[in-house]
């Protein structure tokens, strides 16, 4: 039996006897270190499929109204002020479901808890059968809505199946093409509907069948998720919990430490106005093009889709040039970037609502969806970076930032008929040049800030371990962090001190491995 | 194509031509002679975009203007006249009414020398227009939203009452509406109207009841599906436990 103190090295290839259990190459975690996009082997690319696609259908189903809205607004009476309700509240309900994921992910694994979520979600995209008012509508609206918090149960199930080295390109891939749902969601909700009525059904009918393809597909994606896949690679969490070879944290412990880390704070607000100003624009493009510009409605969904299928590459992008500028210039170069990237999505906003042909609207919103997009990719390259013992936490309470800001955006621009769309749309640009200014806030001791350099006897160590209290340290839970801080060195750039300092408060009988 | 019910039938805004204007590097521009020979290709497409974006917004400013017809220059010359009385409600897809029409004698002969065609259209009253922007009046009979639904095309001829009888649309989402009827000169372009109502738009409305499009074999089937998805939750959980316990 393992000894669980015993530090588990993240790097360290195995002996080829116990790798060819695996199809992927794995390290001592028995977690993958390549990346085959085509390939479907159990576990690890498996679980990036079978996690990837659950999402994707969740995003499907959460914006699977807007497009159709030219038809259910006057299906159901809804008024300019139910409509922006509702968009509020498909946005609303994951803000607290981001952060419960993450505990739920850290109990029951992140198969069952996404898996769960789906399941018990997807009878609110069915009640589309029988809705017949503005309140029901926007009911149907904030329960569908929850399903979008298994972003951090892909996230975490992502962690878990892949090294660090593939770690960010696994995560960039399966939040981004989750997020293409959005924009997919625009194209084959009008498209649906359109075949719906060439077979003679009514449109008030049509709209409410239609909703049946996105709701069965996301019931058989969940359910594939739970047959096919596995939390670890080793097995699923009931079990390896009983064989002793997990340890748990304290809630609390981790709570605290996560909420007290002032930089969550911050990149909950700036993720709110880019990943929250994605979806606003989820919630308006479509009916936006169709009244503004006079488009049909399978026209206005092609727009209005162009701007999410942009996940497909400005995401990942976005994480691709984080790591490029961390490897020059460090965490001030990951800072820098996701400031000017954010900022220039701000600018084309602004730009954007005072377009007034329908060319070069088109022209400005995919310029702005890949600024907007890239942004998102950026912040999760400096989140991982934030905690090592609260990384769940963190990255929960960034993603309910997230939609924190889809809620306020589209209270304060979106809701009744005070502002015109354009002049929204205008507004939230200014709004996201505010709101990324505090980046600027944002300093590491050991690697400095967007203005300030590293302090100079500050080490990664010595921020990491400050994590855990004296107590945790004697027992060593604290090692795994340590491991981390030796990796996380590359972070100060070319220019930084590359020599690891051997970390100093490390009780005896733990042994570190040597690099 | 796809079309939203009932917009086949309003007038189509202006369509704008998508053509880029070819630059001619002779004449007005002088060549510039530090740009080589595969810049000039990149900077001829970065002025060909400019100018089509720069053409696209005056021709976008120029149609509004011309070939529009304001709604406030019409004379009202016709009556209109619909059979459901104040405080009927009629129900989409079932019941019938019967639309009439004719010249206002009171104006002078003659009036009417131009007129060829009647389009008459179901119109959205006031308080089915609050607080919803796509079903907004403008002056602009272009971009005017108010009228959405044809009742009849017919021509005009010069009898006293001409009558229709319209079946209601199912398409016809609940609110209250009035009638009004376009008289079309030989190009197309509206001359003349009448409406049901006041000018204020105020008095004998209809009240319609739109089909709620629900239907019990939907509702079999979203609670089909939804004990489905609940249910194989449920399955994996207690198979999950059955597992555990004969371990």
């Amino acid at each position: 039996m393992e000894n669980p103190k015993k530090p588990s090295s993240f790097q360290v290839e195995l002996p080829a006897s116990e790798a060819t259990r695996f199809e992927l190459r794995v390290d001592s975690e028995h977690k993958a270190t390549e990346f085959r996009l085509f390939s479907f082997a159990a576990p690890h690319m498996r679980a990036f499929h079978l996690s990837w696609f659950s999402f994707f259908c969740c995003f499907v189903s959460t914006f699977a109204a807007p497009p159709l809205l030219p038809v259910i607004r006057d299906s159901l009476g809804l008024t300019t002020t139910d409509i922006g309700n509702a968009g509020i509240a498909s946005v609303s309900g994951a803000v607290f479901a981001r952060l419960a994921m993450g505990t739920a992910c850290d109990l029951v694994g992140p198969r069952l808890a996404s898996a769960s979520l789906i399941l018990l979600t997807t009878p609110a995209v069915y009640s589309a059968a029988i809705i017949d008012s503005a309140s029901s509508y926007l009911l149907a609206r904030f329960f569908t809505g929850f399903s979008i918090a298994s972003f951090v149960s892909t996230q975490f199930w992502m962690s878990s199946m892949f090294s660090p080295p593939k770690v960010g390109l696994a995560n960039g891939l399966a939040g981004g093409w989750g997020n293409l749902g959005g924009g997919a969601t625009q194209l084959i909700m009008p498209l649906v509907y359109d075949l719906i009525r060439h077979t003679g059904t009514t449109s008030f009918t049509a709209w409410r069948v239609a909703f049946f393809i996105p709701g069965v597909i996301q019931t058989l994606s969940a359910i594939a998720v739970l047959a096919l896949g596995q939390d670890m690679p080793d097995g699923n969490y009931r079990t390896l919990e009983k064989a002793g070879n997990k340890p748990k944290d304290s809630f609390h412990m981790v709570f605290y430490n996560g909420v007290t880390n002032y930089r969550g704070w911050i990149l909950a607000l700036t993720y709110g106005y880019c990943f929250g100003v994605e979806l606003t624009m989820d919630n308006i493009i479509a009916e936006y093009f169709y009244d503004r510009f006079g488009v049909n409605l399978q026209t206005a969904g092609i727009i209005a889709a162009s701007f999410g299928l942009a996940n497909i590459g400005s995401r990942p992008g976005g994480g691709w040039l984080s790591d490029r500028m961390s490897e020059r210039f460090g965490m001030r170069g990951r800072l820098w970037s996701l400031w000017v990237v954010q900022s220039l999505g701000g600018v084309l906003c602004i730009i954007l609502g005072r377009m007034d042909t329908l060319t070069a609207s088109i022209a400005v919103m995919v310029f702005f969806s890949f600024f907007v997009q890239a942004a998102c990719g950026l912040t999760f390259g400096v989140v991982p970076f934030v905690s090592r013992r609260s990384l769940g936490l963190i990255s929960g309470m960034t993603g309910g930032g997230g939609n924190v800001g889809a809620v306020i955006t589209q209270l304060i621009f979106f809701k009744g008929s005070k502002y015109s769309k354009e002049t929204g749309i205008t507004l939230m640009g200014i709004m996201i040049l505010c709101c990324t200014l505090p980046i600027m806030l944002i300093y590491f001791p050991q690697w400095g800030g967007m203005f300030c350099g590293p302090k100079p006897n500050a080490t990664e160590e010595v921020y990491y371990a400050a994590e855990w209290n004296e107590n945790e340290k004697e027992k060593g839970y604290h090692s795994a962090s340590l491991k981390f801080a030796e990796n996380s060195v590359s972070e100060r750039g070319k220019r930084g001190d590359s020599s690891p300092t051997v970390p100093a408060d490390v009780p005896t009988h733990i042994n570190l491995p040597t690099v | 194509m796809l079309n939203f019910p009932g917009s086949a039938a309003l007038p189509a805004p202006q369509e704008i031509k998508h053509e880029a204007p070819k630059v001619k590097r002779k004449g007005i521009l002088p060549p510039i002679p530090h740009l080589a020979a595969k810049k000039t290709k990149g900077m001829g497409g970065l002025v060909s975009f400019s100018a089509t974006c720069l053409f696209l917004l005056l021709s976008s400013f120029a149609g509004s203007a011309v070939g529009s017809v304001l709604f406030s220059t019409l004379p009202k010359t016709l009556i209109v006249s619909a059979s459901p009385k104040q405080g009927q409600v009629l129900r989409a897809g079932e019941d019938k009414m019967a639309v009439s029409w004719a010249l206002n004698q009171s104006f002078p002969v003659g009036t009417d020398e131009a007129y060829k065609k009647v389009k008459v259209r179901l119109c959205y009253a006031p308080v089915s227009q609050a607080d919803r922007g796509w079903r907004k009046t403008d002056d602009d009979l272009s971009k005017d939203k108010t009228c959405q639904f044809d009742v009849a095309v017919q021509a005009y001829t010069t009898t006293t009452w001409t009558s229709f009888e319209y079946e209601l649309s199912r398409e016809l989402p609940t609110a209250t509406y009035f009638v009004r009827a376009y008289a079309l000169d030989y190009d197309g372009r509206v001359v003349a109207y009448g409406q049901t109502t006041d000018d204020q738009k105020a008095t004998n409305l209809l009240e319609v009841m739109g089909i709620s499009g629900r239907s019990l074999s939907l509702d079999i089937a979203a609670g089909c599906f939804s004990v489905l998805s609940v249910g194989s939750l449920v399955f994996f959980f207690v198979a999950a436990k059955r597992k555990k316990t004969n371990k």
